[in-house]
């Protein structure tokens, strides 16, 4: 193991379906509303799913305000990043005392772009029908089809900061955020950058991923009441809500950080990661996979079961990966797992995904900064297979100084964050 | 980035299923012949384009050589050719029971689309809304019911997870029961030396006691041929001659390479043979625009970081096997970065897209995979350029030498 080094969290950004940034998404956390509502992107009447958390006021998208030439013409999961990146970049003062290029890092958590897709799809229809492609060839933008890989909101995040140290982009599925963290958290330890821009973005409320994951089963048909749709470990849940937003966050090894005096929001100090090596959509009923995730993040911080005061759980509301996770959490915190508060935000802000990880890592260093645990939504009546110590409907107060946040994703990826408050 | 010398990190096994051949042996001997498997596009019907040409896997059935027949229509060509070449490293490597697949690492750089990608969206593009022409402005808006209705009798519910990148890590951790550590890493030209170098990082650190490192890629389809060749990426010509003063372009080719990664007493221990050590890595980001790096300078910063930190001057090394897009803007920035990092003396250059195309996610993998199984009188450098403006560098070494 590379020792319990930890990265300073100088900087942290979010736009999520609550809120297009980090201080009123929290804000409407803590206040309990809820963001999953009936589709507004497209007409979704005559889906078996029609609802969604969706990232709305796209008047108030400084993206589309910003001089950065070309941003109204972005997909939808790039621009989300780039506002969480930047919110994440000016907290940290960075703006201000830029770093040396070569030292700053990128690591971030995507997936394909899905909304260009449909634009992607038309070039198709158009040229398969064609008995000669030439007369398109002319009309072809150079740009559309890189634009979707997974790893666009890397190059042009680069692009936009500047940044010439080692660039990576994870992609694995809900896992990926999480795993963003994890990769910055490692290029911090072993010296290869001072500064990571770490983070997740994702813009999955589209037509054609909702007929994928509904066909399989994973989204809840609450459609008549969107609000009560998502409810994490609750015995009535059937299912997640697709959801869309992006998070970022400013790591620093500790000597840099100290250095330029920057304002410590709190620590990432361990990172986890496992498979299941089991099925591609369940994950094992015993908690395996996530259980050796969670394991290894508390030996990578140093840290054992009775120092987890807080767990921020994957929590998808589906049957099997709440269930899964119960298993996986009493596991690894064995005696400790029925006093340690467990809650879930996709209750009130969906499942953003890629983005997922990220969002609700910044989410668990402003709680434990705050001293008060974000509640899950919905939690009327727990399942008793998820016997653990739940936060339902109302936030609780709490002096807890070490959180573990948990991501768990199709394929059988996952991964465990340790996060721990400034003071510690 | 140099892994730790206690630990020191050792291929023992080497898988590769290129357009040379099906096996590690195949594409050895094609290597030998020096067989150009660059041909017209066979996959779908690319007669139009201006480029035609590109190295397809001739022969490859899966129902052969994957153990699990039922989950083969789950997987995406990407994800088929990487387990095999993964199963075959894992073999050569000669793993028997007394390795625990539990604590593994797995480390893939994976394309993620190809012909399911495209019955995908031939579906989506029969949805359009039924009152406008190709000639409509809102002509990729999609009639959603309709799409809903198709896809319920068209559509294998499993498709729109087929079609997320890490569906190759998923099937080959599900394929060798390796569960540690791991991840996925988006496709372009680096990300396969990058998860070789992840892997070996992970093995120094004790993070995984061994690990399974490559690459897979099928980016042979009519989306990246009409987008690449726009860009100015392809060659008109048909072929692929890196460095040559008549480059014109890549041509683009599928392949997927997997390395058995492990530390040198363990593979002792166990009587494994290791076939090279795994020195050092680098890595730099380029800010410019899109497509590979086009400035020397992200070139060198991530060669010289690797060979700083391999302890190793421009003179030790003994051989430089290039990235060689046959791109000539790319290439100039790589050559006068290979000038400025060995002073002026080049070491002995070797290139293999001219055989294969670019394999991009495939790629870096794929020269690791060949240089272990090749003779050595020296240590080595690899480079590799990702489209999103990565560059890697790994350090290869022979057993003996330092």
């Amino acid at each position: 193991m590379s020792g319990p080094v930890r990265a300073a969290i100088t900087g942290m950004g979010a736009v999520t379906p609550l809120g297009r940034d980090l201080d009123s998404s929290w804000q409407r956390l803590l206040a309990g509303d809820i963001a999953v509502d009936t589709i507004t992107a497209w007409d979704p009447d005559g889906f078996p799913v029609r609802i969604a958390a969706e990232v709305r006021d796209e008047r108030d998208d400084p993206a589309l305000h910003s001089d950065w030439v070309g941003m109204h013409r972005l997909d939808r999961r790039i621009r989300f990043a780039f506002q969480a990146a930047d919110e994440a970049w000016a907290q940290a003062g960075l703006y201000d005392e830029p770093p040396h290029p070569d030292r700053v890092g990128l690591s971030v958590g995507a997936e394909a772009g899905r909304k260009l897709l449909q634009k992607v799809s038309a070039d198709y229809a158009r040229w398969r029908h064609l008995d000669s492609l030439e007369p398109v060839v002319p009309h072809i933008h150079a740009q559309d089809y890189p634009r979707l890989q997974p790893w666009a909101p890397t190059r042009l995040l680069g692009r936009r900061f500047g940044m010439r140290g080692p660039a990576r982009t994870s992609s694995t599925a809900c896992t990926s955020g999480a795993q963003a963290l994890g990769r910055g958290l490692q290029m911090i330890r072993r010296g290869d950058a001072d500064v990571v821009l770490a983070g997740g973005t994702d813009a999955l409320v589209e037509a054609f991923m909702v007929t994928g994951f509904a066909l399989i089963g994973a989204l809840s048909e609450r459609n008549d009441e969107p609000a009560r749709a998502s409810r994490p470990f609750d015995v009535d849940r059937d299912g997640f809500v697709l959801a869309e937003g992006a998070g970022f966050v400013v790591l620093e090894s500790e000597r840099h950080a100290r250095q330029r005096g920057a304002d410590v929001l709190g620590w990432l100090a361990g990172y986890g990661s496992s498979l299941n090596a089991w099925r591609i959509t369940d994950s094992p009923p015993d908690g395996g996979g996530a259980y050796e995730a969670l394991r290894d993040a508390l030996t990578d911080a140093g840290v054992t079961a009775s120092d987890v005061q807080y767990v921020n759980a994957h929590g998808t509301s589906t049957l099997m990966n709440d269930q899964s996770e119960t298993r996986a959490i009493q596991r690894a915190l064995g005696g400790h797992a029925a006093t340690t508060p467990v809650s879930s935000n996709k209750g009130q802000m969906g499942h953003l995904v890629a983005a997922a990880g990220a969002v609700e890592a910044v989410f668990t260093v402003r709680a434990l900064a705050e001293g008060i645990l974000p509640a899950t939504a919905n939690l009327e009546r727990p399942d008793p297979v998820c016997d653990l110590d739940h936060i339902p409907i109302e936030p609780r107060s709490a002096d807890a100084h070490t959180a573990v946040s948990n991501s768990f994703g199709f394929g059988g990826s996952n991964a465990s964050l340790v996060l721990q408050r400034s003071e510690v | 980035m140099r892994f730790d010398p206690d630990r020191c990190p050792v291929v023992t096994g080497v898988g590769l299923l290129t357009p040379l051949g099906l096996t590690r042996a195949q594409t050895l001997v094609g290597l030998w012949e020096q067989r150009c498997e660059v041909g017209p596009i066979r996959c779908f019907d690319a007669s139009a384009f201006p480029w035609n040409q590109a190295a397809e896997i001739q022969g490859f059935v899966p129902r052969k050589v994957l153990p699990d027949r039922k989950a083969i229509k789950l997987m995406s060509p990407p994800a088929r050719l990487a387990v095999a070449a993964a199963l075959e490293a894992r073999a050569h490597a000669e793993v028997g029971y007394e390795v625990d697949p539990r604590d593994g690492g797995l480390y893939v750089a994976a394309g993620y689309e190809t012909i399911d990608l495209q019955s995908v969206l031939g579906m989506m593009a029969s949805c359009r809304p039924a009152h406008l022409g190709p000639e409509d402005e809102d002509w990729h808006t999609i009639d959603v019911l309709r799409l809903w209705r198709e896809a319920r009798f068209r559509m294998n519910p499993l498709n729109a997870l087929k079609i997320l990148p890490n569906m190759a890590l998923a099937h080959v951790s599900i394929a060798t029961g390796l569960q540690g550590p791991n991840s996925s890493i988006g496709p372009h030209g680096a990300s396969g030396l990058q998860a070789v170098a992840d892997a070996a990082l992970a093995v120094a650190d004790g993070e995984a006691p061994y690990a399974l490192a490559g690459g897979t890629d099928a980016p042979i389809n009519i989306f990246m041929t009409a987008y690449f060749g726009v860009e100015g990426l392809l060659s008109e010509l048909g072929r692929c001659r890196p460095f040559a003063p008549d480059a014109d372009g890549t041509v683009l080719g599928e392949a997927a390479a997997f390395l058995w990664i492990e530390p040198l007493q363990a593979a002792r221990a166990r009587g494994a043979t290791p076939l090279r050590r795994l020195i050092s890595a680098g890595q730099a980001h380029d800010p410019g625009p899109y497509g590979p790096p086009r400035h020397p300078d992200a070139w060198l910063r991530a060669g010289e970081q690797a060979l700083t930190d391999a302890g190793l001057g421009p003179r030790d090394v003994a051989r430089w096997t290039a990235d060689g897009w046959g791109v000539p803007r790319v290439d100039r920035a790589e050559l006068t970065a290979a000038r400025e990092l060995f002073g002026g003396r080049l070491p002995r250059r070797r290139a293999t897209k001219d055989l294969m195309g670019h394999t991009f996610a495939a790629a870096g993998a794929v020269e690791v995979g060949i240089s272990c199984c090749e003779p050595a009188d020296g240590p080595e450098l690899i480079w590799a350029a990702g489209v999103d403006g990565t560059v890697a560098a790994l350090v290869l070494a022979p057993l003996e030498a330092s």
